[in-house]
């Protein structure tokens, strides 16, 4: 890049922003670069770019002078990172009743940015020592720590708490720690006491505060396998402050006593995901490929802000890749990571009501994608997000995308799932049996033999015993949500 | 408001799969309603593109064929009378309805394994004289003797399972 660069880039705004996004801005570029944080050679000068910046931009009548300056801008500004969208109908359709409308939304990285290094790892691992975690799966957690211990590069933080009754610290958080002293720590962890997570989690977070980097990578991985009392409200409260500050947290459910829909909400709070084993030999694998996608993050964070029309309701979104996640409707929606490689996609469902068509175009949602990329040297503007579609009087018969059709044809099976959970706890055995044997039939069709005939015993057992058998509830679900993920998706 | 075609439930306009049984609603998945496979084509009919079939008259189309074990739905247009089985090379009649794209030789169903007829509301199947029979709901039917079927009946082809369903809106 050639000359002076433009204040704009400095900051990471689109030339029309607003006064208070351009404060924002600065502020969140001053908590990286300050002279008292930064580590990298050449930070202290973007610092001073910032301040420089700032002060131009903030003041209106040196705004609009600098402005002047400023050759136009270009008309799609080169940016590492896009994003599209696919729409499962040409046209909203002019009638009475209420509509639907899938929008598929992917954040893709420029090629180039695969060889940017990937950020350092801040993360905790925060392990249940309650009872009930004696014996093998202790063993192979203990197992499985230490062993990540030993994937650690030299830019990593690491640390690891544990809790039951209550938290300790067992390694602190710290770069290039001592192998031999940290092991011994983890070898002698023993079982005893309840499960309580707020303190746990509280505890974790702590640690990872020690070394935050506001948009690094800042990772709690909670692995437990029971239920938390009294504090599930404390601890989700937590989980929004935290992702506020980057920190997200990821879930590992062990057997069949933990709550999957606490730990879900409390991870996708965050940008996180949630997962379960019921084989306490599945915990290796998984945590070492859980590690293995955060050292593959290049964006650590994608935020999408949004409001809809009045009429329009986003009823459901779920984020397909890179981890298969159901995700919160509330503006703003936590996407998570982008990994090398591989593209973020949300697949959201609208409701559009009659009311909400009132002209022969309806933008169903606008708002914008935040971008949290530390390996930038500027921050990423914003991507500009708006759906719309025209309003048409005549039936048309569309074709809707095939990747669209392929990610509903594996989330209705999914979503049926959650129906037939919904009604096993209000009572209603035998619909839910039903939509369990449908599901199976599916399952079939798509090859998934294995998980069909779990789901068929499953349907057997709801309508004998009024209640999933032990581990089907959990094994179902994660399952159903196993075939969303991006290996399943074949062209 | 849309109908479901497999179990009747209502859905919003729009929607693409049945929230209840989870069927597809509408069709978009091109390659599983070409009838005849491709290589055939082209030996058949040279210089000449493989069919697309036209997303509209999916759509309308009156009858069609699930496939149980795969759940892929494949549209019959214009006819009422229409014989189902398996295309294989060198044969000169081909079968209306060709499975052959689905391992259907292995599942034991013939070159021409029966015809479906739509009189009216009645929906009939007749085995044209199969290698391996034809079961409705695992009760094997007498060859070239006409049976009457429903859309809720599991007809078998040897061990290949399909539902013939009719849609009463068109």
């Amino acid at each position: 890049m050639g000359g002076k660069p433009d204040y704009y880039v400095i900051l990471g705004l689109v030339r029309s922003a607003s006064q208070d996004d351009i404060r924002r801005a600065y502020l969140k570029s001053v908590q990286r670069l300050h002279p008292d944080k930064n580590v990298n050679p050449g930070e202290t000068e973007m610092f001073l770019d910032v301040q420089q910046a700032y002060e131009v931009l903030a003041d209106p009548k040196r705004r609009s002078q600098y402005d002047a300056t400023l050759p136009p801008e270009p008309v799609k500004p080169k940016l590492p990172i896009s994003q599209s969208i696919l729409l499962s109908r040409k046209s909203l359709l002019q009638m009475k009743e209420q509509q639907m409308l899938y929008a598929l939304l992917q954040v893709t990285t420029d090629e180039t940015l695969a060889e940017n290094a990937a950020p350092p790892l801040n993360f905790c691992l925060l392990l249940d020592l309650s009872t009930s975690m004696k014996g093998e799966k202790l063993d192979v957690v203990k197992a499985t720590a230490i062993q990540l211990m030993q994937k650690l590069r030299p830019q990593d933080i690491f640390s690891v708490v544990t809790f039951s009754d209550r938290a300790e610290v067992i390694i602190p958080s710290s770069r290039n720690i001592d192998q031999r002293r940290a092991q011994s720590r983890i070898q002698m962890l023993n079982a005893s006491g309840g499960t309580e997570i707020l303190q746990g989690l509280q505890t974790a977070v702590e640690e990872i505060r020690q070394y935050l980097k506001p948009g690094g990578v800042n990772h709690i991985i909670l692995l437990t396998d029971g239920q938390t009392y009294g504090d599930e409200r404390g601890c989700l409260e937590l989980a929004q402050q935290i992702a506020e500050q980057s920190i997200s947290i990821s879930g590992l459910g062990i057997g069949n006593n933990w709550n999957d829909i606490f730990l879900d909400a409390l991870a996708s709070r965050t940008g996180g995901n949630c997962m379960y084993v019921n084989n306490p030999q599945d915990i290796q694998k998984l945590l070492t490929d859980k590690f293995d996608r955060l050292s593959q993050i290049i964006v650590e964070e994608v935020t999408l802000q949004f409001k809809t029309e009045p009429g329009v309701e986003m009823s459901y979104a779920f984020r397909l890749q890179p981890e298969a996640s159901p995700l919160p409707l509330e503006s703003p929606i936590r996407m998570g990571p982008i990994l090398k490689g591989k593209d973020l996609s949300i697949l959201i469902e609208f409701q559009v009501k009659s009311e909400a068509i009132k002209s022969d175009e309806l933008s169903l949602l606008s708002g914008q994608i935040n971008v949290t990329m530390s390996s930038s040297v500027h921050p990423i503007p914003p991507l500009m997000i708006n759906i719309s579609r025209p309003v048409s009087t005549d039936i048309t018969t569309d074709v809707p995308p095939p990747a669209i059709v392929h990610a509903l044809s594996r989330l209705t099976i999914y979503r049926i799932q959650e129906k037939a959970r919904q009604e096993v706890s209000s009572g209603d055995y035998d619909k839910a049996a039903e939509h369990l044997q449908r599901m199976a039939t599916h399952l079939l069709a798509q090859g998934e033999r294995a998980l069909a005939r779990t789901v068929l015993l499953e349907a057997e057992n709801i309508q004998k015993q009024k209640a999933f058998s032990e581990n089907g509830e959990k094994q179902i679900k994660f399952g159903t949500r196993a075939l969303l993920l991006p290996g399943e998706i074949k062209q | 408001m849309i109908i479901c075609p497999n179990c009747r439930y209502e859905e919003v306009p729009g929607a693409l799969f049945c929230s209840d049984c989870g069927a597809q609603l509408v069709f978009s998945d091109v390659s599983s309603t070409t009838a005849l496979p491709e290589g055939q084509m082209k030996d058949d009919l040279p210089g000449t593109a493989p069919m697309q079939p036209n997303m509209t008259s999916t759509l309308r189309a009156r009858i069609m064929v699930h496939i149980i074990d795969n759940g892929k739905l494949i549209p019959v247009t214009d006819k009422t009378e229409f014989t189902i089985g398996r295309a294989s090379e060198g044969q000169p009649i081909t079968p209306d309805v060709d499975l052959g794209e689905f391992n259907a030789f292995d599942y034991g169903v013939s070159r021409l394994h029966i015809v479906v007829r739509l009189t009216g509301e009645k929906l009939s199947i007749m085995d044209l004289g199969s290698s391996n029979g034809t079961f409705i709901n695992a009760v094997r039917v007498p060859v070239n003797s006409e049976q009457s079927v429903t859309s809720a009946d599991i007809i078998s082809l040897g061990k290949f399972r399909i539902q013939i369903l009719v849609n009463r809106n068109s």
